[in-house]
């Protein structure tokens, strides 16, 4: 339909109908990743050498022994009948029991939750608190002596490997300066300051490495921002630098930030495992861990598939966020 | 942004984050923690914190390992249930705990008299009906229990009176206490808890019950009021914290989260926490740790090639390159100062000439290098590159190193040339048995050996220690000249721990008695 001035009118499509037809688009993908990450996980356990039987058995276990728990765990059906089964049982909400712990794998994943949620929100918000300031002054500063200091900094903390962090961080503070403990988690709901007090140092350790990348990112996408016009034109209408940087800077950079916030939250969730490993905290990475070592494929599978449902998740929740962070994109979509 | 701002902003969290800090409690990290004088009679209360370096898989008695400090089972196994029967590691010496006797004139028919009084901590009482539940259970079919053979051994149990079981044997075994102090079968759990889930709801009638259970994070024992040894134990309560790492299980201690710790060996962490300040509780053992050698197949089916692997390893080289030096060398089978400890009968000296010899025999013979693959695990990976490296100065060997996470499997079917094992034991009775009977399913070297075979029987069934004597003598000596296992070092078990942990004990390898353990503060 044309309207006065021969432009044309593109019909307004309600924001929530625009969204759900993507969300749709997306869930149809999800199914293959499903079914490509949990059967890979299946398969790649199968293949590793060693036996759960005799993993759980021990050094002491006789050949008749280590054949009979085969038997009594399915583990001696052929792998494509294993996995039908499985699929079978997660469609009815089973996700099966543990190899070594014969604990429901479900129940395993919830009781480690919330530690590794905490740990990933807390990394996260610790490194957005960092990033976000000082990639605007960077940006502001790009070329000062500051810039440059941000620079080497961020590159030292890309090249440390987390558990380095890790220890070194113990060393300081919590041997040295005994701030913090060592190793251990307390929960929430036992002691709010002291789940904070256990939590900060694994959260510090992963929020480091997360703080490296985001800086660098999102100061490449500021310094690109102001240089456009409309920074121009906002400091010639007088505004403050602050104002600026924030209001007008900040939102249109974001992209990227939110892009790698996302796909780093959705890593972190799926198992700090170094440094869950290494402050003995009872989270997701730990179970992950001890079942790959006991090669319990069951929960190896349940906490891959937890973790890619996350994921999916994750990058549905960046795409919501991309239309609240730029009207363009929901009219591109409309 | 003005640089004050800057400043501002950066300073708030960093203050926040230390108030959190510093409003927690404060950590000590003082190995000499117990500030006065140790009290001379024990002291009963007090929270013992155990740093473990892995976490039981189940409290289920017959899905739990045979009672070893290398696993938690043994620690918690006991805590829980305590023992019917115990065994000194230091004397070797089997004690009656919960059974007031176990005897037999002729060792095939015993009998087990408990002692009066004992209670669950349900309240129900541990009879002999109690014990007969238990071990029929391990012996169920379909049970994967690691005290198979041993129940197995029994052909009937039957209850005499409510405090008396006989046990009727298939053959005769003088040392069955022995075996049975060292298999999960010790700890009788509450029959009416066995229905329900025994992970959640263990019942025993052993020095501690449990409060709780975080997998991965902790476990809480409590003091059980009505266990039969009082005022035993002296702890009100037992936390024990599975810490994989071990940089990290040392560092827990440095900072006060526990006041003793597991290690099975790591001499570098042992040294360091001896110049730390740190107590070092070792359970010393014979045997030591090994690699096992495939005798069923090429080439260490042929007895030169395993000798002259033994005359070409310098073990104190090897001990310097992987230890340090720290290890102690293994030059006799039965470690000194025990009971079947004969200086006469050692391990030869490294002789590169002879071992060069006995190859070129071989080789002579099958007109080929002597070719065989190390398989290791990640743990032992340097010690297989060192071995590697130290054979192939002797020519004719041509030898590789496979690493995989864990041997095991590999090593029970057979797949294997040559890969680490260890023979740890307090009395040779029953490990010696299970790793070199030729009857045995344990026997992964597939090593057979008849006059072996006759004195490894006698041993078994005979309750005489100079007969044993005799018998281990022999075998002593044929496993010295057949070489079905290349035997390094000893392995003791270590507890490391503050100067507050009073009175430890240990039983097997060096599983911790924690009904005699109290805290000086």
């Amino acid at each position: 339909m044309k309207v006065g001035g021969g432009r044309r009118c593109v019909p307004r499509r309600p924001r929530a109908a625009a969204m759900g037809r993507a969300l749709k688009a997306r869930l149809l993908h999800v199914v293959p990743v499903l079914f490509l990450v949990s059967f890979g996980s299946m398969l790649l356990i199968d293949l590793t050498p060693g036996d759960p039987a005799a993993t759980i058995l021990g050094d002491n276990a006789t050949p008749a022994q280590i054949h009979e728990l085969r038997a009594q765990l399915g583990l001696d059906r052929p792998l494509p009948v294993r996995y039908a089964s499985w699929i079978g049982n997660i469609v009815q909400g089973d996700f099966g029991r543990s190899i070594r712990t014969q604990q429901p794998v479900l129940d395993a994943i919830t009781e480690r939750l919330p530690v590794t949620i905490e740990l990933a929100l807390l990394a996260l918000v610790m490194a957005l608190a960092v990033v976000i300031p000082a990639a605007l002054y960077t940006a502001y500063r790009a070329g000062s002596r500051a810039d440059r200091l941000g620079n080497v900094v961020s590159s030292s903390l890309l090249s440390l490997p987390s558990f380095l962090t890790a220890l070194l961080l113990v060393y300081l503070l919590a041997l040295r300066f005994p701030v913090f403990p060592v190793t251990g988690w307390v929960p929430f709901t036992d002691d709010p300051l002291e789940n904070l007090r256990s939590a900060f140092l694994p959260a510090l350790t992963l929020a480091l490495t997360e703080m490296a990348v985001l800086t660098r990112v999102l100061r490449s996408d500021l310094i690109a921002t102001l240089q456009e016009d409309f920074i121009l034109s906002a400091k010639a209408k007088g505004l403050p630098t602050w104002y600026v940087l924030l209001r007008h800077a900040l939102r249109p950079s974001s992209f990227s930030l939110v892009t790698l916030a996302g796909l780093s939250l959705g890593r972190l969730i799926g198992g700090a495992v170094i440094v869950e490993t290494l402050f003995a905290l009872p989270g997701i990475g730990q179970l992950l861990v001890n079942a790959i070592l006991g090669k319990d494929a069951v929960t190896v599978q349940g906490v891959v598939l937890f973790v890619a449902l996350v994921y999916v998740g994750l990058n549905l929740l960046t795409d919501v966020l991309y239309t609240v962070l730029d009207p363009r994109t929901r009219a591109a979509k409309a | 942004m003005s640089g004050f701002r800057l400043r501002l902003l950066l300073a708030v969290p960093l203050a926040a984050a230390l108030f959190v800090g510093a409003c927690g409690g404060g950590n000590s990290n003082s190995p000499d923690r117990a500030s006065g004088s140790v009290p001379s009679e024990p002291r009963s209360g007090g929270t013992l914190t155990l740093l473990n370096q892995t976490e039981t898989r189940s409290l289920d008695p017959t899905k739990m390992q045979i009672i070893t400090s290398t696993r938690g089972d043994g620690l918690v196994g006991f805590a829980l249930y305590g023992g019917l029967v115990l065994q000194d590691p230091a004397t070797g010496k089997v004690s009656m705990s919960m059974a007031q006797s176990l005897d037999s004139t002729d060792s095939r028919v015993w009998t087990l008299k408990l002692r009066s009084g004992l209670r669950f901590s349900d309240g129900t009482t541990l009879d002999a009906a109690a014990v007969k539940f238990n071990w029929e259970r391990h012996a169920a079919p379909g049970s994967t229990s690691s005290a198979l053979t041993l129940v197995r051994e029994i052909v009937s149990t039957e209850v005499v009176d409510p405090l008396t079981l006989r046990v009727t044997l298939d053959k005769p075994n003088g040392q069955w206490p022995r075996s049975l102090a060292g298999y999960p079968s010790n700890f009788i759990a509450s029959p009416k808890s066995l229905t329900g889930n025994p992970d959640t709801a263990p019942v025993g009638a052993g020095p501690f019950v449990l409060k709780d259970w975080v997998r991965d994070d902790h476990m809480t024992l409590v003091r059980n009021p009505s266990y039969f040894d009082a005022p035993r134990p002296y702890l009100n309560e037992l936390i024990i914290r599975p810490i994989p790492d071990a940089t990290q299980r040392y560092n827990s201690l440095v900072a006060g989260q526990g006041q003793i710790l597991y290690d099975s060996v790591d001499f570098k962490a042992m040294a360091t926490a001896e110049k730390g300040g740190y107590k070092i509780f070792r359970t010393d053992l014979g045997g030591g740790f090994t690699f096992v050698l495939n005798t069923s197949r090429a080439p260490m089916n042929d007895v030169r090639v395993r000798q002259a692997i033994e005359f070409g390893l310098d073990r104190d080289v090897l001990n310097d390159l992987v230890n340090q030096g720290r290890a102690n060398i293994v030059d006799t089978i039965a470690a000194p100062d025990t009971p079947f400890h004969d200086p006469s009968i050692t391990y030869p000296k490294p002789d590169r000439g002879r071992a060069q010899r006995l190859i070129d025999q071989v080789v002579h013979d099958t007109g080929k290098p002597v070719t065989f693959t190390i398989l290791t695990n990640p743990q032992n990976q340097s010690t297989a590159e060192a071995i590697q490296t130290l054979l192939s100065e002797i020519k004719g060997f041509k030898i590789s190193v496979s690493t995989m996470d864990s041997t095991q499997a590999t090593v029970v079917q057979g797949n294997y040339d040559m890969a680490p094992s260890g023979t740890f034991f307090v009395d040779p009775e029953p490990k010696l048995w299970d790793q070199f009977h030729s009857g045995s399913p344990r026997n992964v070297t597939r090593y057979s050996n008849p006059k072996v075979d006759a004195a490894l029987d006698t041993a078994r069934s005979s309750q005489n220690v100079d007969e044993r004597r005799a018998a281990y003598a022999v075998v002593q000596r044929a496993l010295i000249d057949d070489e079905p296992v290349l035997s390094l070092w000893r392995l003791p078990s270590s507890l490391v721990h503050d100067r507050t942990v009073q009175n430890l004990h240990t039983i097997e390898d060096g599983v911790l008695r924690a009904d005699l353990v109290w805290l000086s503060e």
